[in-house]
């Protein structure tokens, strides 16, 4: 259990995260918010490579400040700009951390996880010579080393083509079986698909928490659909403004899903998607 | 136990990966390696401490080969450092790009494991070093006076290379952690070992520049001890360096703390390891300090009244060598006077003697071994050329004298004494002329006559060709004290004669005079 009690972080004079109260169980959870909300900020803490200004954070009751090791020897991360020292092969890079993660005799697991992450044919490879998508799987690979109690990933699928991202889903929903997994990130669709809880980050501040459910339950009816012509479209959108949740090509015109009755419009039921930017823009 | 032997060795396995795919670092080994190749690397006899020039020398021995490395690279410790300080730097610059999910991990910041890259780079970069000074071994010449004798002093001496590759490394630690500053580490580390050699001349006097010269040369280390003048001053440095290195390597873990994601780290083992290291380095100085003073003499006169000293003195208070302790002995003496404390080391060994003005060199030798192992295959060079010699005398025995008692080589009742440099300096043909100009010092022959018995000997190593094409020139070669220009012509029709009736027998006719 990640329980954290009036977290606040100051940047110099700027308040990164205020005061935030959260409990977060088993299974996938995902954090989500605009750049700068505070996601990485929060996932840092409880990653105990960040100090908060004031509050407290556990994991599985020990304190992220007092008691790092015992949370490290617990923990899985995959932070958000992830690279891997390019001087070493796949297999060494990971041999290296599980070295440093204090795993014996770690060779039988990096070759399972290489083998589920599809990753063995270029484990003897240079690490410089990966794409993109093989680095991210790479780098959720060192963090599920040890198989920790706790996986944090902050924006994993940034740079992943749609069919890994689909992949990444399913092996975060795989996870979340058996341990917390914090998702840290702004793509709602991958929350959509992996959370069943969510909390969502604004201005450091958490605006919702709950289930993705209880998120789409609390704009029911608010959310309406309008369509407009192609050449109508921007005068429209100027006039709706930041009411503006999604606008989607149909034909000779757009669908946009608007917050708040418009002339013309119908209620839907709105999609995550929706409510978070609803949520995100009230 | 936080680490297994086997995980440790398998950090350090990687970290030597690391470090052997930096493609620049072959660049430095092709650097080094001319260097070793090209350089005229001075001795670490104690002539240094009077500056006298020993002369480019070949590596005789394995011993030699070690103490080549060794006190090369403090000698060129500016450089040196920059090499081993870029490996150090970039690899902390890579665990800097990357510290996310480096420093989440239970043991990142642990002592374990960055002792472990500090290591694997001062063993690599000694590695590489040792590689780099077997060009020396490309040298035709070296190969021919090479022995595999001082083969096991050779680990002693990789085992002070890597305290000294070390070193570097950890202060190269020490400033990156201090600044996260490439450019500060690299060159800070530079200045470091740059400033080293500079600063007995900040303020010279004979106490710091002993030290100076002692630290430069590993207390004087050489083919005729191994272990240096004072073998407890040789440890006390290792000691002292190796305290060095730990403050500096503890100093860096302790600062690292500053920054975040190294926050909560703890520090006890730094700690301890910075209070050993202070122990060891301040103990070593203090020790090294004292042993180098106590073997300095209080008084200054060249000839010693060694009678009136109830025990040796390396230094006079000038810094002039006056003894040279350990299995070959040497004493700058008034003539039969030799200490009571030398009867002791005499019942075993071999004693010459070889007067010099008002004073007399006084040398202990192991029976048999008035050269020592190391410099056999140097020595050899000239036996054929002491043979030819026994036509006049029994064939003179070469006595290897430790540098800085004697200007050049000097002959006396069948003995040749040799500098020690002399015998391993790389010109042969210069070393040769010598011998065989003090070869003929006693006979009573003219000046062309006597060059005439010196190119005589020289064509026992197939040297005085050269020597013969100068004169033919009408110039006298450098190694030949020069007369008249008519002399030469002298000299040539000599040869001549000599080609004419045989050399052999021609050298009898004028030593029997009857050419005169």
């Amino acid at each position: 259990m990640i329980k954290v009690e009036r977290l606040t972080k100051y940047y110099g004079k700027v308040r990164a995260l205020k005061g935030i109260d959260l409990e977060i169980g088993t299974g996938v959870f995902g954090l989500l918010g605009p750049n700068g909300a505070g996601k990485t900020t929060f996932i840092r803490i409880i990653a105990t490579l960040l100090p908060p200004t004031s509050g407290k954070a556990t994991v599985f009751g020990h304190d992220v400040v007092q008691d790092k090791i015992p949370i490290r020897k617990m923990l899985g991360y995959l932070p958000q700009e992830y690279g891997a020292y390019p001087k070493l092969t796949g297999w060494e890079y990971l041999e290296y951390i599980a070295i440093l993660k204090g795993i014996r005799h770690p060779r039988r697991q990096i070759a399972q996880l290489l083998a589920q992450f599809r990753l063995t044919e270029v484990a003897k490879r240079r690490v410089t010579s990966y794409s993109i998508g093989m680095l991210r799987r790479l780098g959720i690979v060192q963090a599920l080393l040890g198989d920790p109690k706790v996986l944090l990933v902050d924006e994993p699928t940034g740079g992943l083509d749609p069919e890994e991202r689909v992949r990444f889903r399913e092996l975060l929903m795989g996870l979340g079986s058996e341990r917390i997994v914090v998702l840290s990130t702004h793509i709602v669709e991958d929350v959509a698909m992996v959370c069943d809880r969510l909390a969502v980050l604004k201005e450091g501040e958490i605006v919702y928490q709950g289930t993705t459910q209880g998120l789409i339950q609390a704009f029911q009816g608010k959310v309406y659909e309008v369509e407009v012509l192609e050449d109508e479209a921007k005068m429209w959108l100027s006039i709706w403004g930041e009411r503006v949740l999604t606008t989607q090509r149909r034909d000779a015109g757009r669908v946009v899903h608007v917050l708040g009755k418009v002339e013309g419009g119908r209620p839907v039921a709105p999609s995550l998607e929706d409510a978070y930017l609803a949520l995100i823009r009230s | 136990m936080l680490w297994a032997a086997g995980e440790l060795k398998q950090a350090f396995v990687i970290e030597m990966k690391k470090a052997a795919r930096r493609p620049w670092g072959w660049l430095f080994l092709a650097a080094f390696s001319l260097f070793f190749y090209v350089a005229e690397v001075p001795g670490a006899s104690p002539c240094l401490l009077q500056d006298l020039d020993a002369g480019p020398r070949l590596v005789t021995s394995f011993g030699e080969w070690g103490r080549l490395s060794l006190i090369t690279l403090w000698i060129i410790g500016g450089t040196y450092s920059l090499f081993v300080s870029l490996y150090m730097v970039a690899s902390l610059r890579e665990e800097t790009l990357h510290w996310e999910p480096l420093c989440v991990t239970p043991w990142a910041g642990s002592v374990a494991v960055s002792g472990t890259k500090l290591l694997a780079i001062g063993i690599w970069t000694t590695m590489l070093t040792v590689l780099a000074s077997m060009a020396t071994f490309l040298k035709p010449e070296t190969r021919k006076v090479w022995v595999p004798f001082g083969w096991e002093y050779f680990p002693l001496y990789m085992a002070l290379l890597l305290v000294q590759s070390l070193t570097w490394t950890a202060i190269s630690f020490f400033l990156f952690n201090l600044s996260r500053s490439r450019l500060l580490a690299v060159f800070g580390t530079v200045i470091t070992a740059t400033l080293i050699p500079m600063l007995s001349s900040l303020s010279p006097n004979l106490a710091r520049t002993l030290l100076y010269r002692s630290l430069i040369s590993w207390n004087f280390v050489g083919p005729l001890e191994p272990l240096g003048l004072i073998p407890a001053v040789l440890a006390l440095q290792g000691v002292g360096l190796f305290g060095v290195m730990l403050i500096s390597f503890a100093s860096g873990t302790l600062v690292r703390g500053r920054y975040v994601e190294w926050h909560g780290i703890r520090t006890t083992k730094s700690g301890l390891i910075l209070g050993f290291g202070l122990a060891m380095a301040l103990g070593a100085s203090v020790g090294l300090t004292y042993d180098l003073e106590s073997w300095k003499a209080p008084f200054v006169q060249e000839c010693l009244p060694w009678l009136q000293q109830g025990r040796p003195y390396i230094w006079d208070a000038r810094g002039k060598l006056i003894f040279h302790p350990g299995k070959y002995t040497v004493i700058k003496t008034q003539p039969h006077l030799l200490p009571l404390w030398t009867e002791g080391l005499a019942g075993s060994r071999e004693l010459f003697q070889l007067p010099q003005d008002d004073c007399v060199l006084v040398a202990l030798y192991p029976k048999g071994q008035e050269v020592p192992p190391e410099l056999r295959g140097a020595v050899a060079r000239f036996q054929p050329l002491l043979k030819r010699a026994a036509l006049w005398s029994a064939e003179p025995r070469l006595v290897v004298i430790p540098s800085g008692f004697l200007m050049g080589i000097e002959a006396t009742k069948g003995f040749l004494f040799i500098p020690q440099d002399e015998v391993s300096h790389s010109d042969v043909s210069w070393v040769a002329s010598m011998l065989a100009w003090e070869l003929t010092s006693d006979l009573k022959m003219d000046f062309p006559e006597r060059v005439y018995l010196v190119l005589y000997l020289l064509a026992a190593i197939d040297l005085e060709e050269g020597l013969l094409e100068e004169l033919r020139r009408g110039e006298y070669p450098p190694e030949l004290p020069a007369q008249g220009k008519d002399v030469i012509q002298s000299i040539l029709e000599h040869w001549q004669r000599g080609e004419k009736l045989g050399h052999e027998t021609y050298v009898r006719m004028l030593l029997q005079g009857t050419e005169r």
